[in-house]
């Protein structure tokens, strides 16, 4: 018990630079068949709602279309399918229980968790990008076929903040209930609800509390989500309820969910 | 290389690691054996910092887990061969290993080569994969970095008799190389043979470590020797009538007392001897015997050691044969 323990020399060896736990964890994102397939049906969704709106268009007389009334109907779509791929990509570390190798990889736990949010970060913005090429493509199309119905009229905010912006908050809302829950279907059901559901449960309240109705821009995420779509906020109240509701939604459970992933038993 | 020092991990008022210390030299093959639930896993996690440590500290070669930089280099560690993703085939999970430890794609190949998973087995999902072929997998999984320690927990657990010996093999030259090497197991007989030093734990708590030869010389009760001739009967008549506790094991016997005296017994009796070896004290018996008051009750039961001079028969528990005993069939896990 008293012999001397020979140190590890590790002076040779670099810790894992960032990118490369990106991109261990881009490659994880596609390389199981729930990945692929999400990522596939994601893609295929954007696409072909796009090319739906384009025939139903085409086949109508005395329509008119505007670049940004192909991007709208996807744009909503997207605000709720891009956020299961953090979903997936935290949870079935839990799931799977890979993330007993993947800690002993990387054992400075935050450094994998920030790697996942990066990916869901990139191929959120691929989704916004993929969403206007698509949307591009559409407006040409339509433009050749009848040009006399076919209007360009980009919205520029929209296109450079508003959907980037929406896309991301949603996605990273995702992430943060998948931190707190570290459950695939918990976070898919917490999601849901508290995005489409709380809108309604929390004008029933203030229905009946008329006192809570007050509270309500600070605490409904949706609402918020959906205001940035024109734009930043433009007054001090607008910018706080912005702020306020996403710390409660967001900043909340990932504070929580980052404590319980950074101290838990990885089992 | 590894030392545990005055670890614990208490989970409320359960202590599945108590007061644990000891180390894993440079260049041997430590074993770390135990019954189920003895707290051989937590101990193992905490030095790959997966579990934090109540108190104590568990360094590698001087350093906590968390402090090596990309410790996939350093230490190779297998915990639970099941925990991967079972829709990744055998080779993306390497690939991704590989990747994150910045190894060229060819040490996959290698890898996949070294423990024999064939480049078809290599590209079916995990989770058909048989239990031996998922050790096999997490095998070269903490073998992908080059590393200079290896901690692998049951590693022999569903590996076929060829495989045990392969992996022994394996673990052995690892070592001869200047590896170090911990390995736990439940079973003595798949760690006595490589194990260079051998740490038993039992209820959280360390009960004997040492090397063999020291472990058996500080083992309670009297040696053990096996014998068979061509009269068993009138050999056991002599021995009991010399004061010796004689059992029927298989087609022999089992006496408690050195192999010279059951020699002299022999020639005393006229009767020709066959076969006559030691029986030692088991390492067995002995690790039954350290470990019984902790080990799991049931049908797994330990029965208490005979009370000496008195020839009861002890029937060996059924899972478990005896160490060296003439029932083990020629080529068996020797």
């Amino acid at each position: 018990m008293t012999a001397a323990a020979p140190t590890l020399d590790v002076s040779g060896t670099q810790p894992i630079p960032f990118w490369r736990l990106v991109l261990v964890e881009f490659r994880k994102s596609y390389d199981t068949r729930a990945g692929f397939w999400l990522l596939f049906t994601i893609g295929l969704l954007i696409s072909l709602l796009q090319v739906v709106f384009l025939i139903s268009f085409l086949v109508q007389d005395f329509v008119y279309a505007t670049f940004t009334d192909f991007t709208g109907n996807v744009w909503l779509v997207s605000l709720v399918l891009v956020p299961m791929l953090p979903i997936l990509l935290v949870t079935t570390e839990w799931s799977q229980r890979s993330a007993v190798v993947t800690f002993a990889i990387e054992p400075k736990r935050v450094r994998v968790i920030l790697a996942k949010l990066a990916v869901a970060v990139l191929l959120a913005l691929a989704a916004v990008v993929l969403m206007f090429v698509v949307a591009a493509v559409c407006t040409a199309f339509a433009d050749l076929v009848k040009p006399d119905f076919t209007e360009w009229r980009v919205e520029t905010e929209f296109l450079f903040l508003g959907a980037p912006l929406t896309v991301l908050t949603t996605t990273v809302f995702g992430f943060a209930v998948a931190c707190l829950l570290l459950n695939t279907p918990a976070a898919i059901v917490l999601f849901l609800l508290s995005w489409y559901a709380s809108v309604g449960v929390f004008a029933a309240i203030a229905a009946l509390i008329p006192a809570f109705a007050d509270l309500l821009p600070w605490i409904t995420l949706q609402v918020n989500v959906l205001l940035l779509a024109d734009g930043l906020p433009s007054g001090g109240e607008e910018w706080g309820n912005l702020l306020v509701s996403l710390v409660l939604w967001i900043g909340l459970p990932i504070g929580v969910g980052l404590w319980r992933i950074l101290n838990a038993e990885v089992k | 290389m590894i030392t545990v020092d005055h670890l614990t991990k208490a989970y409320g008022s359960f202590r599945a690691v108590d007061d644990v210390s000891f180390v894993c030299r440079q260049g041997r093959v430590t074993g770390f054996l135990g019954p189920n639930g003895a707290g051989k896993t937590t101990t193992m996690r905490v030095m790959a910092g997966l579990t934090g440590a109540t108190s104590g500290r568990v360094t590698i070669g001087g350093l906590d887990y968390s402090a090596i930089p990309n410790p996939g280099r350093h230490v190779g560690v297998l915990l639970d061969a099941s925990a991967q993703h079972g829709g990744r085939t055998g080779r993306e999970i390497l690939t991704l290993g590989a990747l994150a430890m910045g190894l060229p794609s060819a040490r996959v190949d290698e890898m996949l080569a070294l423990v024999g998973l064939s480049d078809v087995e290599a590209s079916r999902r995990m989770r058909n994969y048989s239990l031996g072929m998922k050790q096999r997998l997490g095998i070269a999984h903490a073998l992908l970095g080059d590393p200079e320690v290896l901690i692998l927990d049951e590693p022999a657990n569903g590996l076929d008799p060829a495989g045990i010996r392969w992996m022994r093999g394996l673990l052995k030259s690892y070592a001869d190389r200047g590896g170090t090497v911990l390995l736990s197991s439940h079973l003595l007989n798949e760690v006595e043979l490589i194990a260079d030093e051998m740490i038993l734990i039992g209820h959280g708590r360390i009960v004997a470590q040492g090397d063999k030869k020291s472990l058996l010389a500080g083992a309670q009760g009297a040696a053990t020797s096996l014998v068979m001739s061509l009269d068993n009967t009138a050999l056991a008549t002599e021995l009991a009538q010399r004061g010796h506790l004689v059992d029927p094991l298989g087609d022999g016997l089992k006496v408690n007392a050195p192999t010279e005296e059951v020699g002299r017994a022999a020639l005393a009796a006229g009767i020709v001897l066959t076969d006559l070896r030691t029986g030692g004290v088991g390492l067995e018996d002995l690790f039954l015997e350290l470990t019984s008051g902790t080990a799991r009750d049931g049908a797994g039961a330990v029965p208490p050691p005979p009370p000496p001079g008195h020839g009861v028969h002890v029937p060996p528990t059924p899972n478990m044969p005896p160490v060296d005993s003439p029932l083990t069939p020629p080529g068996g896990h020797r």
